[in-house]
């Protein structure tokens, strides 16, 4: 291979790139949009949560409607000597959203409350609904049991829990293993994305040579493989310059937005004190969500930690290299796939059916993620972050997560680099070949076919 | 210099290319002839070290075909194209660099060439926006700009308008004098006639015929009558003993085959029409292929 070609072809592949606006302008949105979707997720978490539903109660114990109507006023009515009949109608009608009758068994612990409704206002309305009830009831029928305050207090009381990790050095640090999952599974993601639309890019300019029928003059002048390999490292050389982009531009607008996200943190955290325990526990499952993309959000400039009413893990520079390597080795790996694929056919549209092969791993890929974010330390994980089209997006989201053994990563590295030898060397088969080739669809027989064929 | 010598290529189990051997002169335009699909393409990417032989071998300049040759080509493939996306200049300059011109020479080199094809305002303009003519001039440009020994053209007046196709010809001519090698290959024989010295005929794969034009007619002797007449041409179709190329309304190229004679026809000729010319000649190199394609098959008579 002459070096001195491939460099030729580096870097028009880079530059013709990077001088298109289009380039500069995907680069810049990037980074606004996704500020714009962590903002735009937190501000709906933030939004009123209170349910606009008008709910009537039918109570047949006569003592519950009033302490259920103190928990809400704007939701709950009184719908006192009406029957069931003409509640239902009332629903029905429209004129009330939901129907909750409470039977007189229910302070017996026997029967259900039921909540007649036409549908609207989804878990989050039935969550509070359950919530209120269940509070209600309760505090009924531990008056009715006559039981004390001291108990009550004891009853009402919070059940702390929290989880320490123990390191190699036998120092015990706080958790953060919901941090960390979230982490591993965005990095994964990126990645997913990087490979996914980078491999896109080569395919498109492979197969841009052979409509344009510029690549029998290319050929004529230079080796494929050098061809090849120059087009790889020079639309790498674009990705890191465009990530490179990415990680000042995401640092300087954290540290730009910090200041507000930590006034808004306060302003919820206030909001949240006068919210009542039952809707605390209704939005559990949200909840969580809404810490993990403040975490998020200020993770990006540690200094934040401070300002902040809670702790924010750092993310170790260990982790950004191993992504970096992960990255690196994937789309080498990936890239060669995508350009032998566009070698074979004319037009983009053509190899959609070619390129389910390759789509479908780095598809799987993210499937797993979904698992391996949960149990990082699995056989099943172990296994799959070591197999060289997964490890890209399996490994790097175990390096997060958990304390992946070093041989593991060495072992999944040396795996990657020998697939990409091979992956490059079968590529370039197909490559040189199937550039000269036009006219007509190339199935798989016909590849197998190259594979032995000599140029 | 271009020897090619005994080569062979087949792709699964057509044999695209089979035994073909000529030589091409420095000086001298070399013409690759005959009907598409007989194996010419493959054989002009064989010189260019684009595909390899499966046996057999090509020289240029005593070097086998190999990266190093490929620098003293400069090849216009049939299939022509160009980055669209790219500025003239910048894509000129690649293909200079790919043969192995540095920046400064290759940034030379390339407004030479445009100033000589009227073409330097287009530097800046991107490929996409010029129009067919225009790009395929950049085209030529392309093909020779590293100031290659040897020039190859595959099928190069096909697609080209009338002004480039002249263009082109004062090109090829003008690096004939400069003593370089040219070869290139067409399907339509009469197009060239008039401007190649050496040829290979090519048929299903094999050279059915190579060596100096001149001679190679010369060889087959004034067989062939011209005749240009008016009236009712119909006689023609009962003469025997023929093969009819080229025929109008008003002319006919009758190749005489054994058994006929000129006088003959020329009789036949006074008896039915007005007769405007009548010349005896050597054959159309489309006769030549044919006859040659026919002997070589072992079939006397055809058409």
């Amino acid at each position: 291979m002459n070096f001195n070609k491939v460099r030729i072809v580096l870097e028009r592949e880079f530059f013709i790139r990077v001088k298109t606006k289009m380039f500069w302008i995907s680069t810049l949105l990037v980074p606004f949009g996704f500020a714009l979707l962590i903002g735009g997720s937190i501000a709906i978490q933030l939004w009123p949560q209170g349910n606009e539903e008008v709910l009537a109660i039918i109570d047949e114990t006569g003592l519950l409607s009033e302490s259920l109507m103190a928990e809400d006023e704007a939701r709950y009515l009184n719908y006192e000597g009406k029957t069931l009949e003409e509640g239902k109608q009332d629903v029905q009608s429209g004129r009330i959203d939901g129907l909750l009758v409470l039977p007189a068994s229910i302070l017996e612990g026997e029967g259900d409350a039921e909540l007649i409704y036409k549908g609207s206002g989804g878990i989050s309305l039935l969550g509070s609904v359950r919530g209120d009830v269940r509070s209600v009831v309760r505090e009924r029928r531990l008056a009715n049991a006559e039981v004390t305050d001291e108990i009550r207090e004891l009853f009402d009381s919070r059940v702390g829990f929290t989880s320490t990790k123990l390191n190699e050095e036998g120092i015990t640090e706080e958790d953060n293993t919901v941090f960390y999952s979230a982490i591993g599974f965005i990095l994964g993601l990126i990645i997913f994305v990087a490979l996914t639309s980078y491999g896109t890019i080569i395919l498109k300019g492979v197969v841009e040579e052979k409509t344009n029928r510029i690549i029998e003059i290319i050929a004529s002048s230079i080796k494929p493989i050098e061809l090849l390999v120059g087009k790889i490292l020079g639309i790498s050389a674009v990705a890191i310059v465009q990530f490179g982009l990415w990680a000042i531009l995401f640092t300087g607008m954290s540290a730009a937005t910090t200041p507000i996200v930590a006034f808004v943190m306060a302003q919820q955290d206030s909001a949240e004190q006068m919210m009542s325990r039952e809707d605390l526990v209704a939005s559990a499952a949200n909840g969580e969500e809404v810490e993990l993309s403040q975490a998020m959000e200020a993770a990006t400039n540690p200094s934040a930690s401070t300002e902040l009413p809670f702790q924010i893990p750092e993310i170790p520079v260990s982790l950004i290299l191993y992504f970096f390597l992960f990255f690196i080795l994937g789309y080498l790996l990936y890239s060669s796939l995508f350009a032998a694929i566009g070698s074979t056919t004319d037009a983009t549209s053509d190899s959609q059916q070619l390129m389910m092969p390759v789509f479908i791993p780095i598809l799987m890929a993210y499937m797993f993620n979904v698992q391996i974010m949960q149990n990082p330390s699995t056989t099943f994980a172990t296994i799959v972050s070591m197999i060289p089209l997964f490890t890209p997006i399996n490994m790097i989201t175990r390096v997060a997560i958990s304390e992946v053994p070093f041989w593991q990563i060495g072992v999944s590295v040396v795996l990657m680099i020998g697939s990409i030898y091979g992956v490059l060397l079968i590529s370039a088969r197909i490559y040189r070949i199937g550039i000269l080739q036009s006219g007509g669809k190339i199935g798989f027989k016909e590849l197998a076919k190259w594979l032995r064929q000599s140029n | 210099m271009i020897d090619v010598s005994n080569l062979w290529k087949s792709f699964g189990k057509k044999d695209a290319v089979q035994d073909a051997s000529f030589k091409a002169e420095p000086g001298r335009i070399f013409g690759l002839l005959g009907p598409n699909g007989a194996g010419k393409t493959t054989t002009i990417r064989m010189i260019n070290d684009i595909l390899t032989p499966d046996r057999g071998e090509v020289r240029i300049k005593n070097v086998i075909a190999g990266p190093q040759t490929q620098k003293w080509i400069g090849y216009m493939p049939e299939e022509r194209g160009l980055y669209k996306k790219m500025k003239v200049g910048e894509q000129l300059l690649y293909f200079a660099k790919l043969k192995g011109l540095s920046t400064s020479e290759g940034k030379k080199v390339i407004l030479r060439w445009l100033e000589r094809f009227e073409a330097s305002d287009w530097i800046k303009q991107e490929v996409g926006e010029l129009s067919k003519g225009m790009s395929q001039k950049i085209q030529f440009i392309a093909t020779i700009l590293h100031d290659p020994d040897i020039a190859i053209f595959d099928e190069p007046f096909s697609g080209l308008d009338p002004i480039n196709s002249e263009l082109l010809k004062t090109v090829i001519l003008e690096l004939k004098a400069q003593g370089k090698t040219i070869l290139f290959s067409t399907h339509r024989m009469e197009q060239v006639e008039q401007m190649c010295d050496d040829i290979a005929l090519f048929n299903e794969g094999q050279v059915v015929l190579t060596g100096n034009l001149a001679e190679i007619k010369s060889s087959f002797g004034e067989n062939t009558v011209l005749l240009e007449y008016e009236g009712d041409g119909a006689f023609i179709d009962d003469l025997e003993n023929v093969r009819i190329n080229n025929r109008s309304n008003r002319f006919a190229e009758i190749r005489i085959l054994e058994g006929q004679t000129a006088s003959a026809i020329l009789k036949q000729a006074i008896n039915h029409v007005e007769v405007k010319k009548f010349e005896q000649v050597e054959p159309s190199l489309t006769e030549i292929f044919i006859s040659t394609v026919n002997s070589t098959k072992g079939m006397g008579t055809a058409a």
